[in-house]
């Protein structure tokens, strides 16, 4: 499942809809350190203050 | 009481300054020469050390005899102790972050005896304790590394031949001695022999490194760094590395978003975290590529412009 995601976003760095769901990943694993993380960057990345919105 | 154990040998140009540096732990300092030429002992003496005869034995078993009542700390003769650090309430072992060539890296170098915790390997010596904490201040720098010798390595490695281990260290010899081929047999069979965690990774890595930058191999390095990554998504070498496969490949966009997740990513990065840290990969080297790729795009950009 990890790898399919990381997989993707190798793919295409810039699909916001694969960090989603890398984030989702590490959240239902328990991991909210990589989660946070991963919300911060699809903030950054995406100039994105809502990252749930996956409208790009 | 603290008691501080040196190796040394031949390390007149540094072993000053990494006596200076211990001394405001106001512990005592007990040497183990390995038959130094130089004034090595001449310094030494000046610091009022305690100069113990060469034991018969691996650096190991030297270092596990010079284990004293109470608080222990070993350090290299080339090494730098920057701060002073407070000694835990509770007896047990510590690491140290220590710093070498733009790498951070992180050791157990303080320990109670009560803990039982002792070295191991014969030739590369450490403390493998799981239950090791970080101590606040605790930094270490380097300035120098060990002086290994492959008949020493290959003796260890064909001593143990089921032990994955000695193929690590030697793997990392061959690495620095830049014998490529070398390095990439013994990562393997340190891999094969069930190599695992962070050592195992580590070794992906660099593995990803040789196969990128020397053999060209890029799907390796690719692959090599989605396994990484999925170990530890917050390590922006692996970032980084990926960033170069797509560089390597004339794939600047791509490379440009991995990067700037390497810088992003990374920033994450917990300080307490056990795992190495090459530092410029955290910032200055991706920046440094993000403005490369954004260039080479702008240049496509104007060429497909001439073209029209």
């Amino acid at each position: 499942m990890l790898t399919k995601i990381l997989l993707l976003i190798i793919e295409n760095p810039d699909a916001k809809n694969a960090y989603l769901k890398l984030k989702k990943y590490y959240e239902d694993n328990n991991k909210p350190s990589e989660a946070e993380a991963l919300d911060r960057l699809i903030q950054k990345k995406f100039h994105d203050n809502d990252p749930n919105n996956n409208s790009q | 009481m603290i008691t501080t154990q040196i190796i040394t040998h031949n390390n007149e140009k540094t072993i000053q300054k990494t006596l200076e540096s211990i001394l405001p732990l106001q512990g005592k300092i007990t040497i183990v020469d390995f038959g130094s030429t130089d004034t090595t002992l001449r310094i030494v003496e000046k610091f009022g050390a305690n100069v113990v005869p060469r034991i018969t034995g691996d650096r190991s078993y030297i270092r596990n005899q010079l284990i004293q009542p109470g608080w222990n700390f070993y350090i290299e003769p080339w090494e730098v102790l920057i701060n002073v650090f407070p000694i835990p309430e509770q007896p047990r072992s510590c690491l140290f972050q220590v710093i070498s060539d733009q790498t951070l890296i992180k050791e157990a170098r303080l320990w109670h005896d009560s803990t039982h915790i002792r070295f191991n390997n014969p030739i590369c010596e450490s403390l493998h304790d799981f239950n090791s904490k970080f101590i606040e201040n605790s930094i270490i720098f380097s300035n120098g590394h060990s002086e290994l010798s492959e008949s020493a390595l290959d003796s260890w490695a064909n001593g143990s031949p089921t032990l994955s281990t000695p193929y690590y260290y030697r793997a990392f010899f061959y690495l620095q001695s830049q014998k490529y081929k070398e390095f990439i047999r013994d990562a393997n069979q340190f891999l094969f022999l069930g190599g695992t965690g962070i050592p195992a990774y580590t070794m992906k890595y660099y593995l990803s490194l040789v196969h990128l930058y020397v053999f060209n191999n890029v799907e390796i390095a690719i692959k090599n760094m989605i396994i990484c990554l999925s170990a530890n998504i917050l390590m922006a070498e692996f970032w980084c590395l990926l960033g170069d496969a797509f560089y390597k490949l004339n794939q600047y966009a791509k490379a440009y978003s991995l990067y700037e997740n390497a810088i992003i990513l990374g920033e994450r990065r917990l300080k307490s975290d056990p795992w190495p840290m090459d530092i410029p990969k955290y910032k200055s080297y991706p920046r440094k590529m993000m403005q490369s790729c954004k260039e080479l795009l702008e240049g496509e950009k104007f060429l497909i412009g001439t073209k029209k």
